[in-house]
């Protein structure tokens, strides 16, 4: 059935205009929301947003910083290491 | 009855798309050039030190190791300036012309996943430089890093299944390498021509010391290919960016049947032009 022949789930009187991908509900043009290319509908946004806003543990920042620091400090060594052997072969 | 084949966006249309957005952010192309600028004229400077130790570099360690680390982290708010971009480009892409000042504020976990990603090619780059095909696929991760790794937030692991979800063909891959790498060398040309003619008229009007720099603005001065090779790369990075955003976006709404919906919607419009 062509999508403009069903009616929105939150607003029974308007014709479909979307599809949402999250919860394959049919859409209103005010309920659907475009994000990062793909289509949702109110309620699968604000999951998607609650997920989104979900705090980080503090842990995986530091482990995060702490990784980063070290690939920091060794591909300072790699550049320097690499540049000498260039320099010198060539 | 006339049949409409819907053609799958390929690499020629994400180059036409990503020229396109280019065009309408002037701003963010100041924020990523701006930011970019000190790191990479001090790569620059990086390379050219070991083009004029040769091999006394060995005996120059320390000073090497030094400017090494001011380069990487004069590097890092140009991944700041990369992400701006490409959210600005994101946001022209979904309609929002204008793409207003909200890009500016990257949240920390994007710019995190971006960082992580970009240190790890950054890495691989340096270590692998000896061979020829690893550098090359580095120039494309680190677009990667930038447009596809911050949906992975903090996490090296996350970035790079992120990376890997949104390359897409190979072959389109080797299409933008070719064009841009073409790209990077017209560039460099064009702009040697730019500044050999800013020295002969320069030579022509004002009293200055034609020999000089006429022996500066040489193709075997070290030093001058550096700015060559960082006003080139400067030209061309937004467009690489804007091409990158536009593939991931094109390979993402193909795995999420987002490309499917517009190809309806497409064939509805077109039914309804032919019905009114």
């Amino acid at each position: 059935m062509a999508l403009t022949a069903q009616t929105c789930a939150y607003h029974p009187e308007r014709s479909g205009f979307a599809l949402c991908m999250s919860c394959r509900k049919v859409v209103c043009e005010e309920c659907a929301t475009t994000w990062a290319g793909v289509n949702h509908c109110r309620t699968c946004l604000a999951a998607i947003r609650a997920s989104v806003e979900r705090r980080i543990p503090v842990w995986r920042w530091f482990l995060f910083g702490a990784l980063g620091l070290g690939l920091f400090l060794v591909t300072g060594w790699a550049m320097v290491w690499t540049g000498t052997l260039w320099a010198v072969l060539l | 009855m006339s049949r409409t084949r819907q053609r799958a966006p390929g690499a020629i249309a994400a180059l036409d798309e990503g020229i396109e957005l280019v065009t309408q952010l002037p701003p963010f192309l100041a924020v990523l050039w701006l930011t970019a600028l000190p790191s990479r004229f001090l790569f620059a400077a990086f390379l050219v030190e070991f083009a004029t130790l040769g091999s006394r570099a060995q005996q120059e360690g320390r000073f090497l190791l030094v400017l090494a680390y001011a380069a990487l982290l004069l590097w890092l708010p140009s991944l700041y300036g990369r992400q701006v971009f490409v959210r600005a480009c994101r946001r022209a892409m979904e309609g929002d012309a204008k793409a207003t000042f909200s890009a500016l504020r990257v949240p920390p976990r994007e710019l995190a996943g971006a960082v992580g990603a970009a240190l790890l090619v950054e890495l691989t780059f340096w270590a692998f430089s000896f061979t020829v095909l690893v550098p090359v696929a580095m120039v494309a991760a680190a677009a990667l890093a930038a447009v596809a790794a911050p949906q992975g937030g903090p996490g090296l692991f996350s970035a790079m299944r992120e990376m890997a979800a949104g390359t897409g063909r190979f072959l389109s891959w080797g299409l933008f390498l070719f064009f841009f790498l073409v790209a990077l060398l017209l560039a460099a040309f064009n702009l040697h021509l730019v500044f050999s003619l800013a020295v002969w008229l320069l030579g022509s009007v004002a009293p200055v010391d034609a020999p000089v720099w006429a022996h500066l603005v040489n193709v075997r001065n070290p030093l001058y290919l550096g700015v060559l090779g960082v006003g080139a790369t400067l030209l061309v990075e937004p467009f690489w960016l804007a091409t990158v955003t536009v593939h991931v976006a094109h390979v993402r709404a193909k795995a999420s049947g987002e490309d499917l919906r517009q190809a309806f919607e497409e064939i509805r419009r077109q039914a309804q032009r032919d019905a009114a």
